[in-house]
């Protein structure tokens, strides 16, 4: 290996370790070419080039190009806006209220890197991708979300009756929890929607983990909550530490099954865990979903856009937040 | 032989990577004095830590670079001076020794407000050159104060000379205030302070923002990138070029050339630091399929 190459790669790892190191997680398919990857926050759309048919010595011109890269911007803008970032809110019906602030998501998203053949080969393949971290993140993620308030949301009612919890015994809280390095929550089988800020809470109703817990900083550039589907701990240190705390999630909750809940014990024990400033600075939770289905597609058409889709879409269930 | 410059140099690659990464974290230890307290104590080491991520930001932001007197007079007067320039800070960690006092802070410094702050004292334009220019002052002024404006001279880098203008001149006002008086060939400001780095500043901060004056030597660059799909998607650049205030300045979209076969946009840049400009569109465009072309713009 020449002093160039080893530099080279030495340089490409240590500029970008994020991109280098991060674990994919769950990967999403959604629509044509279109993936969200929710352990890095990847999101991103491939599209094949169009050659005229029938001619053999056709090549890739400026506006194929071109032709592919507009729609695959639209189709991964479209998904961006699908989104949810909780269980109240998509992306879209977010940005609904601010015309300025859409503008600048789509001028992001235009501007997002690009990777296309060179000009004048037979074809191929385009492929745009963003990044829920970062500045996409710092648009997206509404400035009214009370992130790091420390006061957990509660639910209307209790989870206690409503849920009953087989499992094994819960550990102690107030036990030996110091070394538990992040919490991963097997939520496989409940149907759980991905969304950016997602709460998990205890049977008794209270917030154990979510945004209230983790600096907008950190979750701009983190991410709150990380998907994957697997949950061996091995392939989560990255994100979870060496000694992470596997639970079992009791259900999804809400109306798009965004939040979870844990039984009131490892409710307690996600709170002492995430005292250590380690854990909660690196937003160290992990949520387990079942792997896609390879047919599955999320209907973009479907996604509400505006206040009167919001509310209806929030009058589905009871009151969920006090 | 071969491995062991292959580890020297990923050595020196790391700490190079780590010295960027660690931008706005500083570190200052402030020995205990008798008769200080702890309170006391921290509240000075927060203020170094203030004044020396200033100072950090600023010599990315100017043109030329200050000697070693003036940037220890930059420090000290930003002791008392730099919160303005301060968006936030975290403190890191805080060491309580017998010695005194280890303070690791990260400080996140609003850099548009700093590089209008920069440009009022003077030091885009004299870290290129020094400003000639007149001072004076009366005999009555006590030895404090005497030491205090020398360090604002050399501070703001003024070459004294005689009967040249600008010029400026000092008096004691009424209830232990400074009267000044600067005077260029078309002006003349008045201030009074009790603080007279208060008056100094604001003077000298009217005579270097006047639109008049001989800007600072960075060129005028005239830059033109190409190959976007969408106007939003250049309105987005110019945000970010607007960012890179550690390499441009004055950044302004002169022109927004929407062809069928794409979008293109040219600004007018100043240039503060070619290689870092360089280094930042070759790491943003061409990943995103842009091309850009840099030229000389004739000085406005």
């Amino acid at each position: 290996m020449s002093l160039r190459i080893f530099l080279l790669t030495i340089s490409v790892l240590l500029t970008f370790p994020a991109m280098a190191l991060s674990f994919q997680g769950y990967v999403q398919p959604v629509g044509e070419g279109g993936t969200i990857t929710w352990g890095n926050g990847e999101v991103s759309v491939v599209r094949s080039l169009e050659v005229p048919e029938g001619d053999e010595n056709a090549k890739l011109t400026p506006l194929s190009v071109r032709r592919a890269a507009s729609s695959a911007r639209k189709q991964m803008l479209d998904m961006i806006l699908a989104v949810r970032i909780d269980a109240k809110r998509t992306v879209s019906a977010f940005l609904s209220d601010d015309d300025d602030l859409a503008a600048r998501v789509r001028g992001v998203v235009q501007n997002s890197p690009m990777e296309r053949p060179a000009l004048f080969e037979d074809g191929g393949e385009v492929r745009v991708s963003e990044q829920f971290r970062g500045k996409l993140a710092e648009l997206i993620l509404p400035t009214t979300i009370q992130f790091q308030s420390g006061i957990p949301p509660k639910l209307s009612t209790s989870m206690e009756q409503s849920l009953s919890y087989n499992g094994e015994d819960p550990e102690q809280v107030g036990g030996d929890n110091s070394s538990y390095t992040g919490v991963i929550i097997d939520a496989r089988g409940l149907q759980v929607t991905p969304a950016l800020t997602p709460v998990i809470y205890g049977q008794d109703g209270v917030g154990a983990y979510g945004a209230f817990l983790v600096s907008r900083a950190n979750a701009i550039n983190k991410g709150v909550i990380a998907y994957a589907n697997t949950a061996d701990p091995a392939a989560l240190r990255e994100r979870v530490g060496n000694k992470p705390l596997t639970i079992k999630a009791l259900n999804a909750f809400g109306s798009w099954r965004t939040d979870l809940i844990i039984t009131s014990p490892m409710a307690g024990l996600v709170r002492a865990i995430m005292r250590s400033p380690e854990a909660v600075q690196n937003c160290r939770v992990v949520i387990v979903l079942d792997r896609p289905e390879p047919v599955e597609e999320i209907p973009l058409d479907d996604v509400p856009v505006n206040d009167a889709d919001e509310q209806s879409e929030q009058g589905q269930t009871p009151a969920e937040e006090q | 032989m071969r491995n062991a410059r292959y580890i020297i140099v990923f050595f020196v690659v790391c700490l190079m990577l780590a010295s960027v990464a660690q931008a706005g974290a500083v570190r200052v230890f402030k020995p205990m004095e008798e008769g200080v307290s702890d309170m006391e104590l921290r509240r000075r080491a927060l203020n170094e830590g203030f004044a020396l991520a200033v100072l950090d930001d600023a010599k990315l932001m100017l043109p030329g670079t200050m000697d070693e007197v003036r940037t220890e007079l930059f420090k000290e007067y930003m002791q008392t001076h730099a919160k303005p320039y301060i968006q936030g800070y975290k403190v890191l960690s805080s060491e309580s020794m017998e010695g005194g006092l280890i303070l690791s802070l990260d400080v996140r410094v609003n850099k548009p407000t700093l590089r209008e702050g920069l440009k009022k004292m003077g030091l885009f334009a004299t870290t290129q050159a020094p400003q000639s220019a007149a001072v004076t002052w009366p005999d009555t002024l006590n030895e404090e104060s005497m030491a205090q404006l020398q360090g604002l001279i050399t501070l703001t880098g003024l070459q004294l000379e005689q009967d040249v203008l600008p010029s400026f001149s000092i008096e004691p006002g009424p209830e232990k205030t400074f009267k000044g008086r600067l005077e260029s060939d078309k002006r003349e400001w008045v201030a009074i302070n009790k603080d007279m780095a208060a008056v100094w500043f604001s003077l000298w901060g009217q005579y270097f923002t006047r639109s008049e004056v001989p800007r600072y030597g960075a060129s005028v660059q005239k830059l033109s990138v190409s190959g976007w799909f969408s106007p939003d998607a250049a309105l987005e650049f110019d945000r970010v070029l607007h960012a890179w205030d550690s390499a441009v300045q004055d950044v302004q979209l002169v022109e927004l050339d929407m062809q069928p076969t794409g979008v293109g946009g040219t600004w007018e840049v100043r240039l503060l630091n070619g290689d870092r400009l360089d280094m930042l569109l070759k790491s943003y465009l061409p990943q995103r399929g842009l091309s850009y072309q840099l030229a000389e713009e004739t000085e406005k």
